[in-house]
Order: C-alpha cells, then structure tokens, then sequence
C-alpha cells in the first residue's frame, strides 16, 4: 500500500517540520509542510492530501476559516480535515475520537503517537465512509 | 499594575519563547532515531520530555490567565465566589458520581480581589479534583475565617503577603482521589508512592500560586495521608474602614 499524503498546516515552521520528520520516520506517511492559512488551498489542490492537520490559531487566518474554504473546494471537500489546537486540554477532550461538534481535534503539545493514532483512525472511517 | 506586568510578560513570552511543543516532537523523533541506544539515552530524554510539557503547561497558563487583562479589583465574598464556581461544575460532579459536601461559612469578613480571575483559579482547582475523581468521590469544598498562627512560608512567601497573625479567609477543595499532587508546592508526605500515583493539574500549581499572590494571598497543597489531595487559597480580610 502507498503512503499516505499529510498536509501540515501550522504557522510555527519548528512544529511542522518536525511532524513531517516524526511522521515520515514512524508513520508510512509522505508529508508537506505549509506555514500560511492563506496557502493551504493552492497547496492542497497540488499535494493533493489523504488528510489534512490543520492548526486552528493561525496569525493570517484562523482554521475554521481554512477549512470552510477546503469545503467550498469541489476537489478539495472531501479531505478530511484534523484541528490542532492549544485551546482545550487532552483532559477536556473526553470523546475517545477526540471529537468536538463534529470536528476532530488533537490537542497541543503534540505527542506523535496519539497523532499517528487519530490519523490512522480518521483515515480508516474516512475510508470506509467513501468506499 | 498587575495586568500592565503580567501582560508584557505574556505578550514576550508568545513572542519570543520558543514553542515547547517543538521540544516535544523533537523528543519524540530521537526517541524513535535512538531505539536501540543504550538504555539510560531514553532516561534521559524522558526527562526532558517531561521538563518541555511542564514548560508548556506553564506558558499555557500564563497565556490563559492574561486574557483577563482587565481586572476589576474590589471587596468580594468568597464563600459567594466558591458558589458560583461550584454552579459551573455541577453537571461534571453530577456525571461523574461524585458527592459533593460543601460547608460554606456566611457573612465572611471582604477581602480584595478580581471576582473573574479567582473564580477561575478556583474552576481549575475543582476541574482537577473531578478529573482525579473521574470513576466517583467526595469532593469536600469549605470556607472559614482564621488567624495565621505559624509563618506561613511554606510556599516561599514573598515580601508583604501574609505572615502570622493576619486574619485571612480560606477556601480549601478536598478530593479522595487516588495519587499525590507533584509539586515543588506540594506537602508530600513520607510515605512512598509509585510514578503511576502521581497527578498533575490542569494548569499548573506555579501558575496558580502566582496568581494567587497578585492578591497578596497564598495557596497551599497538601497530599492528604488517607488519599486525596487539599488544596487551600487564603487571602487576607480587609480592615475595616
């Protein structure tokens, strides 16, 4: 089986990087990195992502702002889309799928297991849910 | 003047600290690289990985309490303010079986503070004994009147709090909760505990403390010797005009 394709959405360039080197030493990802909300779309229309980690607290555009456009996106709706967030605490995000209205979160600091986790788990549904 | 230090504190720290989280995925990535390195190489970074999460969880609450850059500092009720608190928790304790005894005294003498930022400091009090009482307890929650008869420095006391013979008002929240409170401000007692007893709080005891002491109160943690933890904020009663 392929990799699997991560967009990285953070405006901190240290935590993207080192996700995609977590996620491409550990997981069977192949990861692209983006710094700019404003970017995201472009460079999901050319990456083309099984699923996107998008940071919600961004200085040029927030992530609920990046991801109503990835929605708006024909090519780009059906992308699943996991939230960073330093906003709530791993304690408060009590559902196991780490699901808040509808949205999956991970909450920051990030530990790479739990991500790879909820990546996995995300594309496992997402995937049943389009075949 | 508290929120004009406290806010330029915070706005550097945002700016120019670097993000711990970084620490922590690096952590990660060579624990991973160094697997099968010599076995103390994971000791080692297991230290700092615990280290960066403290950091953060510092940061976290900095940043989180400087949101009330607006502080209204007045006479308040404290026993009013637990109450209100305790409002607000209501449907977790319900959810979470636990049982709630709540000995509040009336008519406490005022003492000085900012209503929202307290109340805060005490949601996170309480949201962490319920998190510790996840599978059912008995939160104990009370407040009282009393003279400090001991110096209080058992928290490093800084110049002009409380020392002995103030009169201060209490609001102490109890858990029986398994596990002991990890902190340089915590009472431990001697007996030993396993690393899997040990609680963290949702945010961080220093960042409470400090908190706490930009009222010209103190906070005191005790690791109770039958289980559970107590946690107590005092602020001093204000003279009466």
């Amino acid at each position: 089986m392929g990799k699997k394709r991560i967009l990285v959405v953070d405006d901190e360039t240290s935590i993207t990087r080192l996700l995609k080197m977590n996620l491409e030493l550990i997981g069977n990802f192949e990861v692209r990195e983006e710094n700019l909300g404003a970017r995201v779309r472009e460079a999901a229309r050319e990456f083309k992502p099984d699923l996107i980690l998008l940071d919600v607290m961004m200085p040029d555009m927030d992530g609920g702002e990046v991801a109503a456009g990835l929605k708006q996106d024909p090519a780009l709706r059906k992308t699943p889309v996991v939230f960073l967030t330093a906003a709530v605490k791993k304690e408060e995000l009590g559902a196991p799928d780490g699901k808040i209205g509808g949205r999956t979160y991970i909450a920051k600091p990030l530990n790479i297991k739990g991500v790879i986790g909820v990546i996995e788990k995300t594309l496992s549904k997402h995937s049943g849910a389009s075949a | 003047m508290y929120e004009d230090s406290g806010t330029a504190v915070v706005a550097d720290l945002k700016i120019s600290a670097p993000p711990p989280g970084a620490i922590i995925l690096g952590v990660d990535f060579l624990k991973h690289s160094f697997a099968n390195a010599r076995p103390d190489v994971e000791v080692v970074l297991n230290e700092m990985d615990s280290a960066a999460r403290r950091a953060d969880a510092v940061i976290r609450g900095m940043v989180e309490f400087s949101a009330y850059n607006k502080r209204d500092v007045k006479d308040h009720d404290l026993s009013r303010i637990v109450e209100q608190s305790l409002r607000s928790v209501e449907s977790e304790l319900a959810a979470n079986s636990i049982r709630l005894i709540k000995n509040l005294a009336p008519n406490l003498p005022p003492v000085r503070l900012d209503l929202k930022t307290i109340k805060h400091v005490l949601l996170n009090l309480l949201t962490s004994a319920i998190l510790a009482m996840a599978g059912g307890g008995t939160l104990t929650v009370r407040t009282y009147v009393k003279q400090l008869s001991e110096d209080p420095g058992w928290s490093g006391r800084t110049p002009g709090q409380l020392k002995s013979g103030d009169r201060v008002v209490v609001a102490e929240v109890e858990d029986d909760a398994p596990g002991v409170i990890e902190s340089k401000l915590a009472d431990k007692s001697d007996r030993a505990f396993p690393t899997e007893m040990i609680r963290k709080g949702v945010l961080d005891l220093m960042v409470l403390k400090k908190v706490v002491e930009l009222y010209g109160g103190m906070i005191r943690i005790i690791n109770r010797e039958e289980g559970g933890i107590k946690v107590a904020i005092m602020f001093k009663v204000q003279p009466k005009d």
